[in-house]
C-alpha cells in the first residue's frame, strides 16, 4: 500500500512539473532520520553560501519505466532552483540498486565531467554497499565540496593566466597540421614536373580484352571487437546539456 | 606412413604444407589456416599458367633494329651540328640556321661541327605554337607562384627561349598480359556485445589482351624523362612523315640514347598500365587489392618508330642553378621547377601557423568552456 501511495505521489510529481517546490533533501525511500535529514540540510546550505552550487539528494524507493538519468535530467531542469555556481543532484533509486549524479550546462565541464564523477564513484560506491546512507550523502557533499574548491581555483588560475591548456594543445596540433597542408601546397605549387608511370594514353580504346579470370577463395578471418555498451556506468555529460553519470552499487 | 610427396605452400603465410594423399583438409602448422586439396590445386594450376606466360615474357622483345632510315646525301649535307663547350650538347640545326646558346645549360659558346652519326626519323610533329605564344606561356606560367623570388622574374631571359624537335622512340605493340592479385572482402555482424568483421581473402588471376600505340621515350640524355613525359601527350594525329624542311628555323636534338637502350622505360610503362587493366576488371565488391606478383607482358608485335617531337625550352640560371622550363610545341603544356624563396616560405608558414592557432584556439576554448 505504501509502494502504491510513493508512485502515485511520484506520478504527481512528473505529471506537475512545476508544481511541486522540492527540498534539498528528498528521502522518499525512507533510508534517514529526521536528524539526519536535518544535517544534510545545513550541509547543503553552506555549500550553497560557499560557491553557489545549489546541490540536492533525492532518494526513490523505485522507479517505473523511466531511467534513472532521464529523472535527475528531469529534477534539474524542473524541480531544483538554480543555483548561481550552477545546479546538481544525487539520486538514489533503492530497488534497482542504482545512484546518478546529473548536473545543469554550468557544472557539465566540471563536476559533471567523467573525472569527476570517477571521484563520486569511489567515495559513493562503498558506503552504498554497506547500508551507509548517512555517511555517503555526507562523502557526496564533502567531494562536492572539495571539488567545487578544486574546480573554482583552477579556474582562476586559468584565468589569471588567460590560457586554456587543452585547447592550447589541441590549438597547436592542429595549427602545425594546417601549417605543414599550406606548406606543401605551396611548395607543390613551385613544381609541376612528372614522371608518368603508365602508358594509359596511349592504350587503343577498345583494344582491352580479358582472356580469362579466376577468384579461388583462400580462407576468412573473424576479428569480434567489444561494443562500447556502458550498461554499468554512464560517465562524462548526457544529452541537452546536463552533466554527470551514475552506475550500480 | 603419410605419403607427403606434394607440397604446396601456405597462401596466408607462404609456410610449407606437406600433406598426405588421403587428407580432403590440411591446416598450416604455423598459422592454423586451413584449406580443402580442391582449393589448393586450383591455385596450384593458375600459378603453373601465369608462370608459362612470366617465361614467355622474358624471352618477347621489341623490333627496336627497324627504327629510322639513312639520310639521303643531299639532306645530310644540308645539315650541320653544334657542340656545347660547357655540357657536351650536340645540336642539330639546317644550314640557315645557328645555335646561338646550349638550350641545356644555358652556355652562349657553341661549337660548329660536321653533321654525322644520327639516323634519319621516320615522323616528325611539327610546330603549332610559335615563340611569341611560348613566351607568353612562360609569363603566364610565373604568375601567382607565391614563393618565387622577386629578381629571378626580372633576370629571366625569356625572349631566349628556343624551339627545339627532341628525338623520341615511339613503341606500338599488342600485348597479353597476366597478373595474380590477392583481394580482401570484408562482411560485419554487429551483435548487442561485439562488431564482427570477417575477411574472406580471394588469390586472383587475370590474364588479358590490349594495345598501345607509340608509347614515347625521349632519345636524349641531356633531356630529363620527367620533363619530356610532363609535358606528354602529343596528339599522333598530326604525325607527319619526315621531311628536313621541318627543321628550318628550329634546332633539333640528335639522340643519344638508342632504340634498344630505351626498351627499358617503354616496358616500365606498359606493365603498369597492363596491370591496372587487369586490376580493374576485379570485382568492384572487394575492399582491398593487393598485386602479389609483377606483372607478365608477352609483346606480340613490338614495333618502333624513331620520331621528332616539337619542344619550347628555356634554361636560365639563377644563383649559379640551370632552371628548365619546357613548353609542349603543340599542345602549349607548360612545365618546369621555379626557384623558391625561403624567406618568403618562411613568412608564410609563420602566418599560417598563428593564424590558425588564434582560430583553433578560440574555438575550441569556447567549446570546452561551454
Amino acid at each position: 500500500m505504501k509502494k502504491i501511495l510513493i508512485l502515485v505521489q511520484l506520478l504527481v510529481c512528473l505529471l506537475t512539473p512545476t508544481a511541486w517546490a522540492m527540498s534539498a533533501v528528498v528521502d522518499e525511500a525512507q533510508l534517514l532520520s529526521r536528524e539526519q535529514e536535518q544535517q544534510l540540510v545545513v550541509q547543503l546550505e553552506q555549500l550553497e553560501q560557499d560557491y553557489g552550487i545549489k546541490a540536492a539528494i533525492v532518494t526513490l524507493p523505485s522507479l517505473s519505466r523511466r531511467s534513472i538519468g532521464s529523472y535527475a535530467d528531469y529534477l534539474i531542469d524542473e524541480k531544483i532552483p538554480q543555483g548561481t555556481g550552477g545546479t546538481l543532484v544525487l539520486v538514489q533509486v533503492v530497488d534497482a540498486r542504482k545512484w546518478y549524479i546529473s548536473t545543469d550546462a554550468t557544472l557539465r565541464g566540471t563536476l559533471g565531467s567523467a573525472e569527476a564523477l570517477e571521484n563520486f564513484s569511489h567515495v559513493l560506491v562503498p558506503a552504498l554497499r554497506q547500508g551507509d546512507y548517512m555517511g555517503a550523502y555526507t562523502a557526496f557533499i564533502e567531494e562536492t565540496t572539495y571539488l567545487a574548491n578544486y574546480y573554482q581555483e583552477g579556474a582562476s588560475w586559468e584565468k589569471q593566466l588567460g590560457l586554456n591548456e587543452p585547447a592550447l594543445i589541441f590549438a597547436l596540433f592542429g595549427a602545425f597540421i594546417i601549417m605543414q597542408k599550406v606548406r606543401k601546397s605551396l611548395l607543390r605549387s613551385m613544381d609541376n614536373v612528372q614522371e608518368a608511370a603508365a602508358a594509359d594514353d596511349y592504350l587503343k580504346e577498345g583494344s582491352f580484352q580479358l582472356l580469362e579470370g579466376r577468384d579461388d577463395y583462400m580462407y576468412s578471418n573473424t576479428v569480434r571487437t567489444p561494443r562500447r555498451n556502458g550498461n554499468n556506468r554512464n560517465g562524462g555529460s548526457s544529452s541537452g546539456g546536463h552533466g554527470g553519470g551514475g552506475g550500480s552499487y | 606412413m603419410a605419403n607427403t610427396s606434394v607440397n604446396f605452400t601456405c597462401p596466408s603465410c607462404g609456410a610449407p604444407l606437406p600433406y598426405a594423399l588421403e587428407q580432403k583438409q590440411i591446416t598450416c602448422e604455423y598459422c592454423g589456416t586451413s584449406y580443402s586439396i580442391e582449393q589448393l590445386e586450383a591455385l596450384l594450376g593458375s600459378e603453373q599458367k601465369l608462370e608459362e606466360h612470366r617465361t614467355k615474357a622474358e624471352t618477347s622483345s621489341w623490333k627496336t633494329a627497324e627504327a629510322g632510315k639513312e639520310w639521303e646525301p643531299k639532306e645530310a649535307n644540308n645539315l650541320q651540328s653544334y657542340t656545347c663547350s660547357s655540357c657536351g650538347a650536340e645540336i642539330v640545326c639546317d644550314q640557315n640556321t645557328m645555335a646561338t646558346e646550349c638550350c641545356y645549360c644555358g652556355n652562349p659558346t657553341m661549337l660548329p661541327g660536321r653533321f654525322s652519326g644520327m639516323l634519319k626519323p621516320d615522323y616528325i610533329i611539327p610546330f603549332k605554337k610559335s615563340k611569341e605564344e611560348a613566351i607568353a606561356a612562360l609569363q603566364k606560367f610565373y604568375q601567382g607562384k607565391r614563393l618565387l623570388p622577386n629578381d629571378f622574374i626580372k633576370n629571366n631571359r625569356v625572349q631566349a627561349i628556343q624551339g627545339l624537335y627532341v628525338p623520341f622512340w615511339l613503341f606500338d605493340s599488342a600485348v597479353t598480359a597476366g597478373a595474380a592479385f590477392r583481394a580482401e572482402r570484408d562482411s560485419v555482424v554487429t551483435t548487442s556485445d561485439y562488431i564482427i568483421t570477417t575477411t574472406s581473402i580471394f588469390h586472383c588471376t587475370r590474364l588479358g589482351k590490349m594495345a598501345f600505340a607509340r608509347i614515347p621515350v625521349d632519345g636524349s640524355k641531356k633531356m630529363d624523362d620527367a620533363y619530356m613525359e610532363s609535358i606528354e601527350p602529343f596528339d599522333y594525329r598530326e604525325l607527319e612523315p619526315f621531311q628536313a624542311a621541318y627543321l628550318s628555323g628550329f634546332l633539333a636534338d640528335k639522340y643519344d640514347v638508342k632504340a634498344d637502350q630505351a626498351v627499358g622505360r617503354a616496358d616500365q610503362r606498359v606493365t603498369s598500365s597492363a596491370s591496372g587493366c587487369l586490376a580493374s576488371t576485379l570485382d568492384s565488391g572487394y575492399n582491398r587489392i593487393s598485386s602479389l606478383q609483377p606483372c607478365s607482358v608477352v609483346k606480340e608485335a613490338g614495333e618502333v618508330r624513331y620520331a621528332m617531337v616539337p619542344v619550347w625550352i628555356l634554361t636560365t640560371r639563377y644563383q649559379d642553378k640551370p632552371y628548365t622550363f619546357m613548353m609542349n610545341g603543340q599542345t602549349g603544356k607548360i612545365v618546369g621547377y621555379l626557384p623558391i624563396d625561403k624567406t618568403k616560405l618562411v613568412l608564410y608558414c609563420a602566418a599560417t601557423f598563428l593564424v590558425a592557432l588564434v582560430v583553433f584556439y578560440i574555438l575550441l576554448a569556447t567549446t570546452i568552456m561551454a
